[in-house]
């Protein structure tokens, strides 16, 4: 049992490096998921239960802004907390993604603690 | 901002993306002598952006450094295969974080922007990056060149 995780992300690097970094962090996982983009993500969460969703921002065909506004106007995808995972440091962007109901933001590349840190304050600590 | 603060800025960039994604530690260097970059063989790439400012970052590699980066992002042993199909990915996406980092730090936390996708330029020769006065760095024993430019609008 752990965490059941939807990685958006397109880098397969950054994917696979993500899952490295939930290894390191001690962070049990009960079913990791991948996407290239946002547009594959609404796939996935159409047919999977996630508890939690980490998307970058700079992403093809649909972008990590699009997919948090699309899952927060979806009635079944609204109550699934999604965290931005990017390299953008700009206290605006951030803003605006807060305002668009995000849980979390971490900057690439993040560690260990940050990561568990921001699935603790989110989902809490895993029993 | 004077070309010395943005290379500052460069230097600052790639310090915090190879040392955090992949353990590399970068250190200063000069120009090369005229031998090695006539001999030069590497990867060429190429990140532009837009918002507050419109510009671009361009990153030459010498040939190898894409492995050890790799491997080191991955945490992969010697010889795995995924290292070779990942050096590509994984070289971009460092370029792509060097930019993010880069504006953060040119431009401060207030400015916006939108990145682009970061891309391999085979057709970039390094003569052509270095008009760009841009910095020199060893990495793992690996030259980098990186520079930025602000683009005409």
């Amino acid at each position: 049992m752990g965490y059941s995780v939807l990685i958006v992300d397109d880098s397969a690097t950054v994917r696979s490096s993500m899952a490295r970094v939930f290894d390191m962090a001690n962070l049990p996982l009960a079913d990791l998921f991948e996407a290239e983009n946002g547009l594959e993500a609404l796939d996935v969460l159409q047919e999977n239960w996630v508890d939690i969703v980490l998307a970058d921002i700079n992403m093809p065909k649909m972008n990590g802004i699009e997919l948090v506004r699309s899952m927060k106007s979806n009635p079944e995808l609204r109550n699934i907390p999604i965290a931005i995972v990017s390299t953008e440091g700009s206290q605006g962007r951030i803003a605006e993604l807060r305002e668009a109901g995000i849980a979390g933001y971490l900057r690439k590349p993040c560690r260990p603690e940050e990561l568990k840190n921001l699935l603790v304050e989110v989902l809490g600590e895993w029993q | 901002m004077t070309k010395a603060n943005e290379n500052q800025a460069l230097r600052k960039a790639a310090e915090i993306v190879y040392e955090n994604s992949a353990f590399i530690f970068v250190e200063d260097i000069s120009l090369p002598e005229a031998s090695v970059l006539e001999s030069w063989e590497g990867t060429a790439l190429r990140i532009e952006y837009s918002g507050d400012a419109q510009g671009f970052l361009e990153l030459q590699v010498q040939n190898g450094f894409a492995h050890i980066l790799a491997q080191n992002m991955l945490g992969l042993e010697d010889g795995d295969e995924k290292i070779a199909s990942s050096a590509a990915d994984a070289l971009q996406e460092s370029l792509n974080m060097l930019c993010g980092y880069f504006l953060t730090e040119y431009y401060g936390e207030n400015a916006v922007f939108s990145i682009g996708m970061p891309k391999i330029c085979s057709e970039l020769s390094l003569e052509a990056s270095l008009k760009n006065a841009g910095i020199w760095l060893d990495a793992e024993g690996f030259m980098l060149y990186m520079c930025h430019g602000l683009s005409d609008v």
